[in-house]
């Protein structure tokens, strides 16, 4: 089944087990730099073209200097975006198409402030210590529960447990926050 | 907007989770955050795939301008670069997405290349790269994981165990042997077929009644087998999948099971036969009361506990031990109210005690965790406020079953700290090669604790060294469970394979201690 579907030159590929080690992490690294969806998809594609088409001596870096190779890449991605975006300025188009009303039933400023709190929960998000940000991936990316994230992580379950529930109250502070504010505001 | 939202509590995050995001629509600041943390997180995986996709498409470029004839050397690297027309930028394709309105699964083409191709043929390969890049970030998921596989140890029937079958309807007291120096596999067993969901495969989980039973859940289902000969027993196997964390009641009459389906728990009679089902698994880490008749567990009194986690805004927050009877019409009664601003963090596997964590902003700004030890049959703290090392670090911590000591299994080592007064006791060397999950069980009179990875360690707590060391799996294998038996005579472990791309099975081995 697996042979059947696999088409791409790329699949099965050293360099795809490397994709799929790293692409998070650069991701959210790239997330810290830019603020637009579309132009972290574009600089992560751009980090691991870059690593595809120096593929011979990418495979023999070690991990570390593979993941920072990645990550000098993207930096300078990130500060070409920045140079491009100071000559041609533009509002990301997630922002003013996808979410502005998605709901009729939604009045735009209600519909402002839930986008307001969700770029800063990505905020928070890429500067969580790598654990956290791992544990929120698995639970919400994959709907694993913590018994199971604590066994792929090989850590106790009642730690996950902690780990998460401090998390998502933290987390949970930007909403109460933004809301009090809007309460009050 | 919920003025005093409830905090989210370690005890019963999954199922909190599972009700807030029901509840998404409710715009509370809770429902709020799960919505949204699902939503981004699902808009990283539409990233990785719609990345790949294209890596893929401009490989796969590359590779057919190799292999066309005259086109040179068929070895050569693939000249990626020359393709990066292939690449658009994502704004660019919302761009096309919006003017052509057919942009969903076709492949990032150049606007001008597009024209001169039909958009039917471009979408049936990008539907195939996008099936396949799905597919292999799927089964490449598994690196967090393994495959499972079983072990390969041989099934052996010769060695007995002591004790456990002879006790019926009483907790057998402990009677292991005075000093252990060796295990023995006793017999093996395949708990069925590795299932992944969501790319992460569910291994086995264990746990060893006072019958001499061994309970057994995977993906697929529960079973239960003798631990003399690992043989599969007349229990009538119910209608739970994803079923995990089985605990017997201390008599052996009953099973509690997890469904992380669901999310339900349920109680099972000795024959299979679901007795009663409790929504919403909001029993999380609880455990069977001493007098084996309720299931205990902790919750947060409404609005009186923290309304954040920063603990630089912490409010006073009050945290119950409850109890479900399930032999009074399941009715749940308040067993212990805990001090102020401390949580319960694991109830002992015999029901008696609960570490706690008093929850304390220095502690925590310093890496530390205050640990804490509540006697629940009396009612009181047993220690309080000793300060150990951030628990949520290590691999595993676990509670001696008299409640004096504290076992960290940290990298290399493991530690031992005494919560009367935080002490360390002494520290085990314990070298692992590889990573997996470490798993810590103490034996039930507290005298030796067992720590599994890819191999079994016995330590004697008397002696305070290494007294056993058995049961080790191979390389491409790691050992995921270990139970002791109530008796102290044996262990149950299950084990699986690292690998990410194998076929496997659940390997479950009952070994006997002498």
């Amino acid at each position: 089944m697996h042979r059947l579907m696999s088409q791409s030159a790329l699949d099965n590929t050293a360099f795809a087990t490397l994709y799929q080690k790293y692409w998070l992490t650069v991701l959210n690294y790239v997330r810290q730099r830019v603020s637009s969806r579309e132009d972290a998809e574009d600089i992560l594609l751009e980090a691991f073209l870059a690593a595809l088409e120096n593929e011979e001596s990418f495979l023999r870096l070690g991990e570390k200097q593979q993941l920072a190779w990645l990550r000098r890449v993207a930096l300078n991605k990130c500060i070409d975006q920045h140079r491009r975006v100071k000559r041609r300025p533009a509002v990301p188009l997630d922002q003013t198409q996808e979410t502005l009303y998605e709901s009729d039933d939604s009045s735009p400023e209600r519909e402002a402030l839930r986008q307001e709190e969700r770029t800063l929960l990505r905020t928070r998000l890429a500067v969580l210590p790598e654990l956290q940000r791992e544990v929120l991936h698995l639970r919400f990316a994959y709907n694993l529960p913590c018994a199971e994230i604590a066994r792929l992580l090989h850590k106790n379950e009642g730690a996950i447990r902690t780990l998460l529930s401090r998390s998502l109250n933290r987390l949970r502070a930007i909403y109460e926050t933004s809301r009090e504010e809007g309460h009050h505001g | 907007m919920d003025k005093h939202p409830s905090q989210f509590d370690p005890q019963y995050i999954d199922e909190q989770i599972a009700q807030m995001r029901q509840q998404a629509e409710s715009s509370t600041s809770g429902a709020s955050l799960i919505d949204d943390l699902y939503d981004l997180h699902d808009e990283d995986l539409q990233i990785r795939d719609r990345v790949w996709a294209r890596l893929s498409s401009m490989a796969d470029a590359a590779r057919e301008q190799q292999t066309r004839p005259g086109a040179g050397r068929g070895e050569d690297p693939l000249n990626i670069a020359e393709y990066r027309e292939h690449i658009i930028s994502r704004k660019e394709s919302k761009i096309m997405e919006e003017n052509t309105r057919s942009w969903g699964m076709n492949p990032p083409t150049p606007i001008t290349e597009s024209k001169k191709r039909r958009s039917s043929v471009w979408r049936t390969v990008s539907i195939g790269l996008i099936a396949a890049v799905a597919l292999i970030t799927i089964v490449s998921f598994t690196v967090f994981s393994g495959v499972l596989r079983p072990a390969p140890q041989t099934a052996n029937h010769t060695s007995t165990i002591t004790g456990s079958q002879n006790h019926p309807q009483q907790q057998s007291q402990p009677q292991q042997p005075k000093v252990i120096s060796a295990g023995k596999q006793v017999c093996s067993l395949n708990a069925g077929g590795k299932v992944s969901t969501n790319g992460a495969p569910w291994s086995a989980d264990v746990n060893w009644s006072s019958q001499g039973q061994l309970a057994v859940t995977t993906y697929n289902n529960v079973k239960v087998y003798s631990t003399k000969d690992c043989k599969a027993t007349a229990f009538s196997q119910p209608q739970i999948q994803q079923a995990f964390r089985p605990i017997w009641s201390p008599d052996g009459s009953n099973l509690l099971v997890s469904d992380g389906g669901d999310s339900n728990d349920y109680l099972l009679d000795r024959n299979g036969k679901i007795v009663t089902t409790l929504k919403g698994n909001f029993l999380g880490n609880g455990a069977w009361s001493s007098d084996g008749k309720k299931i205990m567990f902790s919750q947060g009194e409404g609005d009186q506990k923290p309304a954040t986690d920063s603990l630089d805004m912490i409010k006073t927050f009050k945290v119950s031990i409850k109890a479900v009877d399930f032999t009074n019409g399941n009715k749940v009664t308040t067993v212990a109210q805990l001090p102020d601003n401390y949580n319960v963090q694991s109830f002992s596997p015999d029901g008696r005690l609960a570490l706690l964590e008093h929850v304390d902003k220095a502690a925590r700004d310093k890496n530390n965790n205050k640990i804490a030890v509540w006697d629940i049959n009396a009612g009181k703290l047993m220690t309080s406020d000793v300060v150990l090392p951030d628990l949520t670090q290590g691999y595993d911590a676990q509670l001696s079953p008299d409640g004096s000591l504290i076992a960290l299994d940290l990298e290399g080592k493991i530690d031992i700290y005494t919560t009367a007064n935080g002490k360390l006791l002494t520290s085990f060397e314990n070298k692992v090669t590889g990573e997996g999950v470490h798993t810590l069980a103490w034996s039930p009179d507290g005298k030796y604790l067992a720590e599994s990875a890819n191999t079994i360690k016995i330590f004697d707590m008397t002696a305070k060294k290494l007294a056993a060391t058995f049961g080790q799996v191979d390389a491409q294998h790691w050992i995921t469970t270990l139970v002791w038996s109530p008796d102290g005579t044996g262990i149950a472990t299950s084990s699986m394979v690292l690998s990410n791309d194998q076929p496997s099975d659940l390997t479950v081995n009952v070994w006997a201690l002498s």
